[in-house]
């Protein structure tokens, strides 16, 4: 959506192989994505990366500049979404790396699904989309929203839930920079998705 | 609070007291709908929750104190990416450290989340101590923002002398920031295992 030119290395996920020496060399925390900049500095965290990113693109609009009146606002939701939306999303995919046995990871479940769906709803009240969720522009916290929303555990049922985030996840999925990228990263992703991708 | 005393912000505080019955109160409620703490409202009524949201907003509303590099300045990848990397692995292992009841329910279930997130809580601070070089504050030679973020986190949860033992960059960095009066003042009133 900013223009920049970029080559992408793609990291094997689910598999021990993807915690190899040459990534871990790369971040040593072994998670998904890093961005390496063109100094050869790197850059982790999707939160950090997609206001790097779009600070570097000024021009492109995709956050409110530091010091204007959104910008609070806007730091809030984005911190929100990656430090406490995000912790439960990824949970759910690994619950044995928390408790040990089949009776604890049902509850464990439970209780990540109850969280996740406590977590969108409240984020729900606090926005009215028109259709992005700052307004009539898309912003990386559109970008941000919707990535996470697609990996929410089914049982948590956001789009039934959430209506309104719903909508504008799906604005922002109908950009046409965006569509290419999510149809190859959520092939497998919810049937209202999979439906634009026998469009395409 | 300690950031608001180094930009030389104005500000009020309102205690919560998370022990009692009536927390969430109905104040609280009405400017985070979560009951999460902190909460700020910055002039102008905008409210702000989530600690390094927080702080990278005050530090943005006072660009000559230099808490926050300026978006073109050489450090402010790291700054976002350590700022980041603190709030979405640090902060959550902490909390499902003191929280593990609020997702596992038996006693056994507790003691294991609680093992599994001091193991990861470590794992996070071993790497941060290897990816950083302090000279003397995290991002160079003047202190920031993430020096106060670090700093507080890791009065949290983790052992002390474990923490001293095994991150003695971080460590030292902590020593720096903690020497500042303002920091000791806010420091002294909030963690026990502060001098």
């Amino acid at each position: 959506m900013i223009g920049a030119p970029h080559r992408l290395a793609r990291v094997p996920l689910y598999t021990p192989a993807h915690r190899t020496p040459a990534y871990l060399a790369v971040n040593p925390l072994g998670t998904v994505p890093t961005l390496v900049l063109p100094d050869g500095e790197t850059v982790t965290e999707s939160a950090a990366i997609l206001l790097l990113l779009s600070e570097r693109h000024p021009e492109a609009g995709l956050v409110p500049a530091p010091g204007s009146p959104e910008r609070p606002r806007f730091l809030r939701w984005l911190a929100y979404l990656s430090a406490t939306v995000y912790p439960p999303t990824r949970r759910y995919y690994h619950l044995a790396d928390h408790v040990a046995g089949a009776v604890a990871q049902a509850e464990l479940r439970r209780t990540t699904v109850a969280e996740q769906v406590r977590l969108w709803v409240a984020m729900e009240a606090a926005f009215d989309p028109a259709p992005y969720l700052l307004g009539d522009r898309p912003s990386a916290l559109d970008l941000a929203m919707a990535m996470i929303a697609r990996l929410s555990a089914p049982e948590a049922g956001f789009a039934v839930a959430c209506p309104k985030l719903a909508a504008a996840r799906d604005a922002i999925e109908a950009h046409p920079e965006v569509a290419p990228v999510w149809r190859e990263n959520f092939p497998d992703s919810a049937p209202d998705f999979a439906g634009d991708r026998a469009d395409a | 609070m300690a950031l608001l005393d180094l930009v030389g912000a104005p500000y009020r505080i309102v205690s919560i007291d998370i022990n009692t019955p009536d927390h969430p109160t109905a104040e609280l409620l009405a400017v985070n709908p979560l009951g999460q703490i902190p909460t700020i409202a910055m002039p102008g009524g905008r409210i702000v929750t989530e600690s390094a949201a927080m702080m990278i907003a005050i530090a943005e509303d006072y660009p000559e104190s230099g808490m926050a590099p300026a978006t073109n300045a050489p450090e402010r990848p790291a700054f976002l990416g350590w700022m980041v990397y603190l709030a979405a692995n640090v902060y959550p292992a902490v909390r499902r450290y003191f929280f593990s009841g609020e997702i596992a329910e038996s006693e056994t279930a507790r003691d294991e989340v609680r093992r599994m997130a001091m193991k990861e809580l470590q794992r996070d601070w071993r790497v941060m101590e290897a990816a950083v070089d302090p000279a003397p504050y995290l991002l160079g030679r003047a202190p920031t923002a993430l020096d106060l973020y670090t700093a507080m986190l890791s009065r949290w949860a983790v052992d002390q002398d474990w923490f001293r033992e095994s991150c003695p960059k971080l460590a030292a960095a902590r020593d720096r920031i903690e020497d500042d009066p303002k920091v000791a003042t806010v420091w002294r009133e909030n963690f026990l295992n502060f001098e």
